[in-house]
């Protein structure tokens, strides 16, 4: 997936446990990459119709993710199939699980900047998009997820399918219980420019903290409960 | 930031309003004196009514401050009662530091039927703004930027260009 993944349990853990779960990331990347040539997702766009199971899942989460942000997530862009930006947080998702399976219940995931932090309550940084090298808000998080948008990371790799794309939105950080929702609603909300903050506020369950390129942030009301 | 501050106005009328409303024993304080004093009434609720009807609590269409004087509270929290908002029940505690309202928060409003969520989250003033600083506490992962591009380069250029 070309990003930095990091990944913290707490107990005695071996390499094994690790090593497996990178090797999940891995696979995940083979199969759902749309620059790997032999990945399902591009044998999707080069006319594949018949999808294995969990490529089935993917597109029907895809498509509920489509509806319930009023087309703001979407997937498919100029005719190219590309869900890299629901896989990440479902790919998250399924790790987490593969470490409880495991018989872990303390741990962090991080893929990018998209986090999923369960067991303890973890302190989650939001980064100064500023300034790289200050944090600008500790978040107690237990059994959730965080998750940030921004055009900052990795380019400009949010766009909105609805039009023009605004620029005065620099960051938006949405907080939630399941990294997939809490990724997908960010980089929805991101993309609706400053409406994003209020349809973040709107759903049940998430909250979020969005800042402007004068340094300013929007928050939803229920955000300070996680500031500690 | 216009957006804000009137957010900020209506959210001090609701607050005012609640407890112009309430009823003595709903009072439930981290202060025990039992008064909120307000010298205006909130009579800009009653005027201000549409003409379809709407009720003036859920969504006051004229957003003006009332003539409120400096130093009328007293520190503290605030709980006001439950309110019947026509589409369920509203209730909001109020945070008064150095004898103003410094913050509303929304502990209940009508928000089960699509049709009172839409109408609520219109008229519910419900953002915060701030502008970020620095926080100096460790943490364990962090979220947000992981590297500059230009994109971001753009954005801190105009929020100069903008800070001119």
């Amino acid at each position: 997936m070309g990003m930095p993944i990091t990944i913290k349990i707490v107990g005695l853990v071996s390499q094994n446990i690790f090593d497996r779960v990178f090797e999940y990331f891995e696979s995940i990347d083979e199969k759902y990459s749309p620059f790997k040539e032999n990945s399902e997702v591009s044998q999707i766009n080069n006319g594949l119709t018949s999808v294995s199971h969990d490529m089935n899942i993917i597109m029907k989460l895809c498509k509920e993710a489509n509806e319930i942000t009023n087309g703001y997530f979407d997937v498919w862009r100029g005719g190219i199939f590309n869900p890299s930006g629901l896989v990440k947080g479902w790919a998250i998702k399924n790790a987490g699980n593969l470490v409880r399976n495991m018989g872990f219940e303390n741990y962090f995931l991080d893929v990018g900047g998209d986090i999923e932090a369960f067991g303890k309550t973890w302190k989650i940084g939001i980064r100064n998009p500023f300034n790289l090298s200050e944090t600008i808000k500790v978040l107690n998080i237990q059994d959730g997820a965080v998750a940030t948008s921004g055009n900052y990371e990795r380019g400009n790799h949010i766009y909105n399918p609805l039009g023009k794309m605004q620029n005065d939105i620099v960051s938006l950080t949405v907080i939630g219980s399941d990294i997939l929702w809490a990724d997908v609603m960010a980089t929805a909300a991101f993309a609706m420019g400053r409406e994003g903050i209020s349809f973040i506020e709107k759903q049940k369950g998430l909250e979020g903290y969005m800042i402007d390129n004068k340094g300013m942030a929007i928050y939803t009301s229920g955000f300070n409960i996680y500031v500690g | 930031m216009k957006q804000i501050a009137l957010s900020l106005v209506v959210v001090g009328i609701f607050g005012l309003y609640a407890f112009w409303n309430k009823k003595p024993e709903t009072m439930v304080i981290s202060d025990s004196r039992p008064k909120l004093v307000v010298k205006t009434k909130p009579k800009r609720f009653i005027e201000d009514e549409d003409d379809d009807n709407r009720p003036a609590l859920l969504a006051p269409k004229i957003i003006k401050s009332p003539p409120i004087s400096n130093k009328v509270y007293r520190d503290g929290e605030y709980l006001g009662p439950v309110t019947d908002a026509l589409y369920g029940n509203l209730q909001v505690k109020a945070i008064v530091k150095n004898g103003l309202i410094s913050d509303v928060i929304f502990l209940d409003y009508p928000q089960d039927r699509p049709t009172s969520r839409e109408i609520n989250t219109q008229a519910m003033p419900y953002l915060k703004s701030e502008a970020i600083a620095a926080q100096s506490a460790q943490v364990d992962v962090i979220t947000g930027a992981t590297q500059t591009s230009k994109a971001f380069i753009e954005s801190l250029t105009a929020a100069l260009n903008a800070a001119i």
